[in-house]
């Protein structure tokens, strides 16, 4: 096992606690049990970054996705994203809110907007939490925006100038039975992945 | 000091949302005017001092005291949505809820803002209504274009294709024939002594006896076969690829083996007979109206043979 392998093993483990967490107070919003999982979590340059997320975007998210966006700063400076396919998140937000929309020709309203700010809130306070716990430095963001962007392509969440290292955290939601893959972009500094990265050698090696 | 903080009291409480500010411990320490308006009335006096979850119940939850928790600790700002927490405030208002952290003294307390977005949901709601009342429109208005489309291609009394239909139809499996070298066969069906049944039991029982006609050809003949009602007493049937002479006997022996029948009207038994001629193309003709002219007169000798058959 290489070290770039076991540093993703460890940030896996973290982001598994924190969604996890997220999972237990979703749960008790919507009363049903919802279940979130982190499969797999990559740090990446730019390059294969991009093409990972141009990856992800054809196979589970081909068309319209569903985006929060939050930014952070401090000593941890940068931005996330949670994407969501779009075509799926009508029936995520039936679920989410207990309601069967019968009407399948509109598109999003400010309630569904609103909905996926809240579960994008939770899910990304638990992600961004999870870091700045790590280098115990603390984090300050605002609240997500949420869009939908019809034609998403990977250069929508990554900036070639500000942020140069990439991670990409793959989640699933299981709502009832119904499983959507989703994926999380951080986009940080350099300086703000080497405090991280060196906080997991710091754990990796007993520190 | 004491200018700014009486100006930034008063922004407080004529701004145009529900502000709530609670110490680390969730007690109310300021609650503005309109908060009474969206709590139904819940007045400041009442509610300083009191810890938020008491005033406002919905709010009396885990998740709640966690997200408390946690902006006081690290400052992370928390989204309730009026989607996800109907009656947060009352049943008639829908609120949205940012809570962050504000300090002051170096006391760190929370700033609840509920922002009143009833309208949009309202507006929601309608949009929906109009959607569905549209979509069940465009419904009625597909089925009435199916009714439409039927009413133009076929016989209303019999449910067959009417002449629209099999000129249509009859044109394309024509080109088809000619394009693959297969034959395409042609029925002329006329009722014997139809204008008798008519002068002596009614155009009642003519029209039942055209109904069972419509019936035996569409029966005896094969799947895609085309059954066409040609006018008064006359049927044309159409027969698309065929590939042996052999394909096409076998549909007009079944044809013209069971071509007498009867049918029962008040207690009476009613004879029906059919007279049939037939062509096929390439050989009786190369378009449809000589295939037509050449089936009909087939037609036209069988019937002569069938009224003699019946004077002798």
């Amino acid at each position: 096992m290489t070290e770039k392998d076991s540093r993703e093993d460890i940030l896996k483990e973290l982001f598994n606690i924190g969604v996890g967490q997220a999972a237990g107070t979703l749960s008790d919003i919507i009363d049903k049990k919802i279940v979130l999982n982190v499969p797999s979590v990559k740090i990446l340059d730019i390059g294969p970054g991009r093409r990972e997320l141009e990856k992800f975007l054809s196979q589970v998210a081909s068309g319209a996705v569903m985006v929060s966006i939050m930014s952070f700063n401090h000593q941890l400076q940068g931005v996330v994203s949670l994407i969501f396919p779009a075509e799926k998140m009508h029936r995520f937000i039936d679920l989410c809110l207990h309601e069967e929309r019968t009407e399948t020709t509109m598109g999003f309203t400010d309630i569904d907007y609103d909905t996926i700010k809240e579960v994008g809130n939770i899910v990304l306070n638990a992600i961004i939490g999870e870091l700045s716990n790590m280098i115990r430095i603390p984090v300050t963001y605002t609240l997500p925006e949420v869009c939908v962007l019809d034609h998403a392509r990977a250069e929508h969440f990554m900036s070639d100038y500000e942020y140069r290292l990439i991670l990409i955290i793959m989640i699933t939601f299981d709502i009832e039975g119904t499983e959507i893959e989703g994926a999380i972009v951080v986009n940080m500094t350099l300086k703000s992945l080497e405090d991280i990265l060196n906080a997991i050698d710091g754990v990796f090696h007993g520190r | 000091m004491r200018v700014m903080d009486s100006i930034l009291s008063s922004v407080l409480n004529n701004i145009n949302e529900g502000i709530v500010i609670v110490t680390s411990d969730l007690k109310i320490i300021h609650w503005n005017p309109f908060m009474e308006k969206l709590t139904g009335g819940k007045k400041k006096e009442e509610v300083i001092g009191l810890t938020v979850g008491k005033v406002l119940p919905e709010l009396d939850k885990n998740y709640f005291y966690q997200a408390a928790k946690q902006i006081i600790t690290d400052g992370r700002p928390v989204f309730f949505s009026a989607a996800m927490h109907r009656y947060m405030v009352s049943k008639h208002y829908r609120v949205n809820l940012n809570m962050n952290r504000v300090t002051g003294d170096g006391q760190a307390a929370i700033l609840l803002e509920f922002i009143d977005v009833t309208g949009q949901f309202l507006r929601i709601s309608q949009l929906r209504n109009y959607v569905r009342q549209l979509s069940l429109l465009n419904k009625r208005l597909k089925q009435k274009e199916k009714v439409i489309k039927k009413l133009a291609y076929y016989d209303n009394l019999t449910g067959v294709a009417n002449r629209a239909l099999f000129d249509k139809l009859a044109e394309k499996y024509l080109t088809l024939a000619k394009q693959s070298g297969t034959m395409l066969g042609l029925m002329f069906v006329d009722v014997n002594e139809f204008k008798g049944i008519n002068d002596t039991y009614g155009h009642h029982v003519g029209d039942q006896v055209m109904t069972r006609v419509a019936s035996f050809l569409t029966e005896s003949t094969r799947k895609n076969d085309i059954v066409c009602r040609y006018g008064g007493d006359e049927f044309l049937v159409l027969l698309p690829d065929i590939q042996t002479f052999e394909d096409f006997q076998i549909v007009s022996d079944r044809l013209l083996s069971d071509r007498q029948s009867f049918l029962i009207y008040d207690g009476c038994q009613v004879g029906l007979s059919l007279s049939i001629g037939t062509s096929l193309f390439p050989k009786d003709g190369q378009t449809i109206h000589e295939l037509i002219a050449r089936a009909d007169s087939v037609m036209y000798a069988n019937k002569k043979a069938f009224r003699k058959g019946k004077v002798q």
